[in-house]
């Protein structure tokens, strides 16, 4: 039921809680009409989550039987990272330099992350797949999609159904 | 009465009205399919184009977009792991597994014949029952739906497989972040760290895309690299319609998620995603010892599909008999309304029988259509299973940003997803179950509004607010009694393991 990794798992949550709680008990009472109050939901599930965050703690702390396999690996922790920058980069530079030139690097990035290095491929799967998206949000479902400085262009050449 | 139905068979039964309800099906599929655009928004890009229309034809069209985009959200589901609408989040659970089995046929025909089968189940029950249906609505006060959504949440046990402390807890971070935003009661910022992007909260469909797909994204990328077992099969993959004995099985539980389905319809403010978490996890208990859900059994697939399309026929009842919309969907049909001067309410049954009782027809004869264009779009998307994975993991990627955007206009919004996914991805490493979160997330602010209104009733007393009618009493002792039984016997599991 328990494994030896809820003992942090569980401590990890009782701070998640207090934070919570203590949040909760700023916020101040505007109304005498409404008896609960912004705090009240948020306090008694902080009590829940410092709680049930207590039991994973304890019975994590008991559990003698190590896990067979570590909780995550280097390898893992690396491709996540990356993903996860790519991404970060992706909507840090979305707005800047609009969806159109945005979205093929990002595709780009994850293949190569993924392992893909045939570079004519990179680039055709890139520039249809934003091609694709772009048509089906931009044009046909009229969403408004950030174009960054292309913006007039796109908005002169580009139909809209 | 049937005098009335006949007046709405004649309506729905002419080419122009049987043509627009099949546009409308495919149209709402399609919408379904791309996550970010769910029914509604479907349903809205639609909308000026009945202004020219007879107000009950573009009613009838627009009810076909609405059940062709509650269906069309389990394909991407199944197929991709990425819910395409809120409502088929639940259909990932066990939709996706059996996808990475290499039978994406069988989920995918599982979900759309649930779909039909609870929609067709929805309309018939309407057809017989919308009045009296309505004035169930009415009953449901501030103490029933905390109630209601209390019974709901009680359900998180159920969704902690190898821990149900792990499935409470996680439905508690889903209500906690559910409270993030301005206070609805008073304006109070909660929890908002001081960015203004927080004000409105998190939204739904940034939550569900972090946690489902951008997650199921980083552990097939992981996979790619370490090459572990839980990678998409490299066998070609059985695309077979469902055997009749598979089917047959589903039936008995059709039913109970249909009619599930069609009362939460009727409640307004409710909702297909809180229909079908509702169905998901009551089968799930019902059928506990047959095992399996969350790796692929057709039951997970069947329960959330069919209650959250039978839904679509429930949500018209507060919005025909009592001029209330009990969505954002039926909003936009009320809007289509309005446009053409009609009013919504009792005396509509009484006055112009034939608009809703057309509609009634046509949402019966809109899940007939679902079947061959859902067959059609199947036959289609099951390409995707062709596609490697790495090319996959990309592209899912930017679409699930692209329509994160599309749906709420904001950068912040990009940011959140990522957050969810990589919130996701830990969760996975500790076991604690996504959907608990979700199932958190949709309930607890019903949860939450409902219960303050019932105290400012009760003028603050609890015991009152909970115990005043004797349905929220039912309700909440059914709940705590559901939480001790999945307690216990989690504890004895737990025992039996060590």
């Amino acid at each position: 039921m328990f494994d030896r990794t809820d003992r942090y798992l569980g401590l990890g949550f009782v701070l998640l809680g207090g934070i919570c709680f203590y949040s909760a008990t700023t916020w101040p009472m505007y109304f005498a009409s409404d008896p609960a109050g912004p705090g009240a939901i948020p306090k008694i599930l902080s009590v829940g989550i410092i709680l049930l965050g207590l039991i994973l703690s304890v019975g994590g702390f008991f559990q003698k039987k190590k896990a067979e396999k570590p909780l995550v690996t280097v390898v893992e922790l690396r491709v996540i990272g990356l993903l996860s920058a790519a991404c970060i980069v992706y909507i840090l530079i979305l707005p800047l330099i609009g969806y159109l030139l945005a979205t093929p690097l990002l595709i780009a990035a994850i293949l190569v992350i993924c392992g893909s290095r045939n570079v004519k491929q990179i680039v055709l799967i890139s520039l249809i797949g934003t091609l694709v998206l772009f048509l089906l949000f931009y044009s046909l479902l009229r969403v408004n999609l950030p174009l960054g400085f292309m913006r007039k262009f796109i908005n002169s050449f580009m139909p809209r159904l | 009465m049937f005098q009335s139905i006949l007046e709405g068979v004649k309506t729905v039964f002419t080419p122009q009205a049987l043509l627009l309800i099949a546009f409308g099906v495919a149209w709402g599929t399609i919408g379904g399919m791309i996550p970010g655009i769910n029914a509604t928004i479907a349903m809205a890009l639609l909308l000026p184009f009945t202004y020219s229309m007879n107000h009950t034809v573009a009613v009838m069209m627009l009810a076909g977009v609405y059940c062709g985009g509650e269906y069309g959200g389990s394909i991407p589901a199944v197929l991709i792991g990425t819910p395409g609408t809120n409502a088929a989040a639940c259909t990932v659970i066990d939709g996706y597994p059996l996808m990475k089995k290499g039978k994406p046929g069988l989920g995918l025909y599982t979900s759309l014949i649930a779909s039909c089968f609870g929609g067709l189940f929805g309309a018939l029950v309407l057809l017989f029952t919308a009045v009296p249906l309505a004035k169930v609505a009415l009953a449901f006060g501030p103490a029933e739906y905390f109630a209601l959504a209390f019974l709901g949440l009680s359900m998180v046990c159920s969704l902690g497989e190898k821990n149900v402390f792990k499935g409470i807890l996680a439905g508690f971070i889903g209500i906690l972040m559910s409270t993030i935003g301005f206070d609805s009661f008073t304006g109070a910022k909660r929890y908002t760290l001081g960015l203004r992007d927080l004000n409105n909260g998190i939204s739904m469909v940034a939550l569900m895309m972090g946690l489902y797909a951008i997650t199921e994204m980083f552990e097939q990328a992981q996979v790619i690299h370490t090459g572990s077992d839980l990678q998409l099969t490299d066998e070609k993959p059985d695309m077979s319609f469902p055997k009749w004995k598979e089917i047959k099985r589903l039936i008995p539980q059709l039913f109970g998620c249909s009619a599930m389905g069609t009362v939460i319809g009727v409640m307004p403010g409710a909702g297909a995603t809180a229909a079908s978490f509702l169905a998901y996890t009551s089968v799930k208990q019902i059928y506990a010892k047959e095992g399996g859900f969350g790796e692929g059994n057709t039951r997970g697939i069947a329960a959330p599909e069919s209650a959250n399309n039978a839904v679509t026929g429930g949500a018209m009842v507060p919005l025909l008999a009592l001029g209330i919309p009990g969505s954002n969907s039926t909003a936009i049909m009320l809007a289509a309304f309005s446009i053409h001067n009609v009013h919504c309410g009792p005396l509509l049954f009484q006055n112009s029988p034939e608009i809703p009782y057309g509609i009634f027809i046509a949402l019966f004869v809109a899940n007939f259509f679902m079947f061959f264009v859902g067959f059609l779009c199947i036959k289609a998307a099951m390409r995707i299973v062709l596609i490697p994975k790495p090319v996959m993991i990309s592209i899912v990627i930017a679409l699930v940003f692209t329509g994160t955007y599309a749906y709420s206009g904001e950068i912040f919004s990009l940011y959140v997803a990522l957050a969810c996914g990589l919130i996701g991805v830990i969760m996975r490493k500790f076991e604690i179950p996504s959907a608990a979160i979700v199932l958190g997330f949709v309930l607890g602010s019903i949860m939450e509004a409902n219960l303050r209104r019932a105290l400012i009733i009760s003028l603050g007393s609890y015991w009152k607010a909970f115990t005043n009618s004797a349905l929220s009493s039912i309700l909440l002792i059914i709940s705590i009694a559901s939480i001790v039984m999945a307690l216990v016997n989690n504890i004895r599991k737990g025992k039996s393991l060590i």
